[in-house]
C-alpha cells in the first residue's frame, strides 16, 4: 500500500477555500516546516491558471549554480499571499549557462516573466583560487574579475534577446572569512575588496539596463546576519545555498520586485497624528505637552518623520487620517518648529471625529488612488483592527507598541517599490498638493468655465523620447480608468514600437498650469497604416481627468494625422471594470460606430477642436 | 518514553509527508511514502536535527527507513523518546 497525500485535500471543497486555509496556516505559523508542508500541498491542489487574468499569473525560474529548489517553496507562497498564481521553473542544478546558450532549452520553453540568476563567485573561478589567494598577483584577480563580468555580460545578453522577461542577478555576498586577517585591506586587492569590486562591476554593468537587475543579495546577508545565511550541513549534504532562515528574507527581496512589475505596488501612506506623528494627545496634552523635538521620545518621531518624508520625496504620496479637533491638529502642523511634515507634503487630509474607515473611503477617493495602494499607520490597535476589517485590501501596518521602533518597522517594509523612478514620481507630493490647491480654487469660481479658463494651461504634445519612454511605460501599465483600451506592454515592447516610426507614433501629453508641471498626464500609440491611422491605445492619468485635456490630446492627433494626409481614424473602446470614464469618449468627439468595441472618423469631413482653455503646443511627427 | 516529544516527532513527520496524524506509526517506511524522496528525506532529517538539538551522521542517516528507525537514532544520541 501506498500512502500518499491526507484524502481530506481530495474533498469536494473548493481548492480556494482550501488555499485559503493552507495559506493562513503558513502566515499565523511562519515556520519552514509549514512553508514546506503548504508548498507540497498547494501543489496538490491541482489549482488551474487558465481562467485567472494575466496580471494576477507570474511565471519565475530560477536559474542557480547552488541547490536552490527551497526558495521556489518561499515565493511561490509569498506570491499567493500577494494575490498572485505563481508557476515555477527550476533549472538543474548548476547548468545555469546551459539553459541560457541553449535555445531550445526549457527554461525558454517556459516563457517566464521573472528569470532568477543566482550564482556564486566560486562557481565561475578556478577551484584552488581562493585557497590559493594571498599568492595571487593582482593583475591576475583583475584579470578574473573581467573574466566573470564578460561571462554575465555574454548571458545576459543572450538572455534579454530572447526573452522579454525581467532579469535579477544576485551581486555576490562579501565573505566575512579572509586568510589575510586583519592585512585584508592593507594588500593590493583583500579577500574581501575582490568581492567589493566585483558587485561594483556588476552593478555599473547594468546600470542603465531597463531590463536587468542587480539585487543586493549582499546586503541582504548582511541584514541577516551572514554567519546565518548558509546551513552547513544542508550546504554540504545536498549543495543548499541558502539557509532555511534566510530563505523568507531572500524571497522577500525578489517578491519587491515582483510585485513591481505587477503593479501591486502600494502609493499612499496614510498616517494617523497623535502618538504616529508626535508623543502624546494635542487635544490634551497641547502644542506645548506633545513630545516632538530633540529629547526621546520626540526625537524618535522627528527622525520617523524624516523616513516618511524620504518616501515622499521619492514619489509616495503622504496623507492624514486623525480624530482630532481640526484647529488644534492643524496648528502644530503649520506652527510647530520640530515639524518636519507640514501641510504642503499631504496630499489629502481627514482631520475629524469620523469613523477612520470612513475618512479612509473618501481619502481614496479625493486622491483618486485604489484603496489596495494605500498603507494605513496608526499606533492605536483598536484603529487598525477597525480598518483591517472593513478595508482588507488596505494594508494595515503593525506598529509596535514603542515610538524608537516606528522606523524600523516603516523601513522594511518592501512595498513602495517601482521598476523606475520618473521625474513625475520626484514631484508626486508637490502634484498633489497643486492639486489640493486648485480644487479650493475652484470653489471660489463661478462656473467650471471660467475655472478652467483661469488655470491658464498648456498641453504640450510631442512623440515620446528616451527621456520620458519610463514614464510611458508606467502610465500604460499603470493607468486603469481614463483607458480606451487598457492594453499592457513592457518597457521592451514600448521601445520597439518607438524605434518603428514608419509604423508607430507614440504620442505624450504633458500639462503646465499656472499651479505647476504637471509632467506626462497622457500617452497615445497610433498604429498607422496608408490611409488610415487606429489608435491602439489612448489613456489619461486620473489627476487632471474633468479638465477635457483628452479633447486638447486628440485634437493634436488628429491635425497631425491630417497633415499626413490620413482619412481614417479608427478607434478602441475596450471596457473593463474600471474604465467607465472614458466610455463615452469616442462618441463624445464625433466618431461613429464602426463596429464592436471599434469608432470610426472621417478626416476628409470632419476633425475635432481643441477647448479654448488649453493652448495646444504641439511637435509633430 | 515521552509523549511531547513523541508527538513533536510526529508532526514533522506529518507535515513533511503530508500524512495524516492518525496513520503514523512506528512501521512506515519509505517504500510506502510516496513523498519520502530524497529531498524529503534531507528535510526530515534537518528538521529531527533543529527540534531535538543533535546531529544525525551520515551513516545514521543512510540507515534511517522507517518513522522505527529516527527514534532508535534519536535514543541512541541520547533524547528520550
Amino acid at each position: 500500500m501506498k500512502i500518499s497525500s491526507s484524502s481530506t485535500e481530495m474533498t469536494s471543497k473548493g481548492s480556494d477555500v482550501k488555499l485559503k486555509e493552507i495559506l493562513d496556516m503558513v502566515r499565523i505559523e511562519p515556520t519552514h516546516l509549514n512553508y514546506w508542508n503548504a508548498y507540497k500541498r498547494i501543489q496538490k491542489l491541482d489549482i488551474k491558471v487558465t481562467d485567472v487574468p494575466n496580471e494576477k499569473r507570474i511565471k519565475i525560474a530560477l536559474l542557480s549554480s547552488f541547490t536552490i529548489d527551497p526558495l521556489s517553496m518561499y515565493l511561490d507562497i509569498k506570491c499567493r499571499f500577494a494575490g498572485l498564481y505563481p508557476e515555477i521553473y527550476i533549472a538543474p542544478f548548476n547548468q545555469y549557462q546551459q539553459e541560457i546558450l541553449n535555445t531550445s532549452s526549457k527554461l525558454y520553453a517556459f516563457k517566464p516573466e521573472v528569470v532568477i540568476l543566482a550564482v556564486q563567485a566560486e562557481s565561475t573561478l578556478p577551484e584552488d583560487f581562493f585557497s590559493q589567494y594571498a599568492k595571487v598577483p593582482k593583475q591576475e584577480k583583475e584579470k578574473y574579475q573581467v573574466e566573470i563580468m564578460e561571462r554575465f555580460k555574454t548571458l545576459t545578453s543572450l538572455l534579454t534577446s530572447r526573452i522579454n522577461a525581467l532579469v535579477l542577478i544576485n551581486n555576490f555576498i562579501i565573505p566575512s572569512f579572509t586568510p589575510l586577517g586583519v592585512l585584508d585591506n592593507k594588500v593590493d586587492i583583500g579577500l574581501k575588496n575582490f568581492f567589493h569590486l566585483l558587485n561594483k562591476r556588476l552593478t555599473g554593468l547594468y546600470l542603465k539596463d531597463k531590463q536587468v537587475y542587480v539585487v543586493d543579495f549582499d546586503g541582504v546577508a548582511s541584514r541577516h546576519g551572514k554567519s546565518r545565511c548558509l546551513n552547513y550541513e544542508m550546504y554540504y549534504r545536498g549543495s543548499f545555498g541558502i539557509s532555511e532562515s534566510f530563505l523568507p528574507a531572500v524571497a522577500d527581496e525578489y517578491m519587491g520586485y515582483i510585485k513591481a512589475l505587477k503593479n501591486l505596488t502600494r502609493k499612499c501612506i496614510v498616517l494617523d497624528l497623535d502618538n504616529t506623528l508626535w508623543g502624546g494627545i494635542i487635544g490634551e496634552d497641547g502644542i506645548d505637552g506633545i513630545q516632538l523635538g530633540k529629547d526621546p521620545p520626540g526625537n524618535a518621531f522627528v527622525d520617523f518623520q524624516r523616513l516618511l518624508l524620504n518616501y515622499y520625496s521619492r514619489g509616495i504620496i503622504l496623507a492624514i487620517n486623525s480624530k482630532n479637533n481640526y484647529d488644534d491638529a492643524i496648528k502644530v502642523i503649520r506652527d510647530s518648529p520640530h515639524m518636519i511634515l507640514r501641510e504642503k507634503n499631504f496630499a489629502a487630509m481627514r482631520i475629524n471625529w469620523q469613523d477612520k474607515v470612513e475618512n479612509m473611503i473618501e481619502l481614496a477617493k479625493e486622491i483618486n488612488i485604489g484603496l489596495d495602494t494605500m498603507v494605513f499607520v496608526d499606533e492605536n490597535p483598536h484603529e487598525r483592527e477597525q480598518v483591517r476589517q472593513a478595508l482588507p485590501q488596505v494594508l494595515v501596518v503593525d506598529m509596535p507598541s514603542s515610538p524608537f521602533l516606528f522606523r524600523q518597522v516603516l523601513e522594511d517594509l518592501n512595498d513602495f517599490n517601482t521598476l523606475a523612478l520618473t521625474e513625475e514620481d520626484k514631484m508626486r507630493g508637490e502634484m498633489y498638493y497643486a492639486s489640493r490647491m486648485r480644487s479650493e480654487f475652484q470653489k471660489s469660481m463661478v462656473s467650471l468655465e471660467d475655472f478652467l479658463m483661469s488655470l491658464e494651461m498648456k498641453a504640450v504634445v510631442k512623440q515620446a523620447d528616451d527621456l520620458s519612454l519610463p514614464r510611458v511605460t508606467s502610465l500604460v501599465n499603470k493607468t486603469n480608468q481614463f483607458n480606451l483600451t487598457t492594453r499592457r506592454y513592457t518597457t521592451n515592447e514600448i521601445k520597439k514600437m518607438k524605434e518603428e516610426k514608419d509604423k508607430f507614433s507614440l504620442y505624450t501629453l504633458q500639462v503646465i498650469d499656472r499651479f505647476g508641471d504637471e509632467g506626462i498626464v497622457g500617452v497615445a500609440i497610433v498604429r498607422k497604416e496608408l490611409k488610415t491611422w487606429v489608435i491602439d491605445s489612448f489613456l489619461m492619468s486620473c489627476r487632471v481627468i474633468g479638465r477635457k485635456l483628452e479633447t486638447a490630446f486628440v485634437a493634436s492627433i488628429l491635425a497631425d494625422a491630417k497633415r499626413s494626409s490620413v482619412s481614417t481614424i479608427i478607434g478602441e473602446y475596450i471596457p473593463t471594470k474600471k474604465n467607465e470614464p472614458a466610455k463615452s469618449f469616442y462618441p463624445d468627439h464625433k466618431f461613429s460606430k464602426h463596429k464592436d468595441f471599434e469608432w470610426i472618423l472621417d478626416l476628409t469631413k470632419c476633425t475635432v477642436a481643441a477647448p479654448p482653455w488649453v493652448e495646444i503646443k504641439s511637435e509633430p511627427a | 518514553m515521552s509523549r511531547p516529544r513523541e508527538n513533536r516527532l510526529n508532526e514533522i513527520f506529518s507535515k513533511v509527508f503530508l500524512i495524516e496524524l492518525d496513520q503514523i506509526n512506528d512501521e512506515l517506511s519509505r517504500k510506502d511514502v510516496e513523498e519520502w524522496d530524497s529531498m524529503g528525506h534531507l528535510m526530515l532529517i534537518s528538521e529531527v536535527e533543529s527540534t531535538f538539538g543533535v546531529f544525525i551522521s551520515d551513516e545514521d542517516m543512510t540507515k534511517i527507513k522507517t518513522l522505527g528507525d529516527i527514534k532508535k537514532v534519536l535514543r541512541k544520541l541520547g533524547v528520550a523518546i
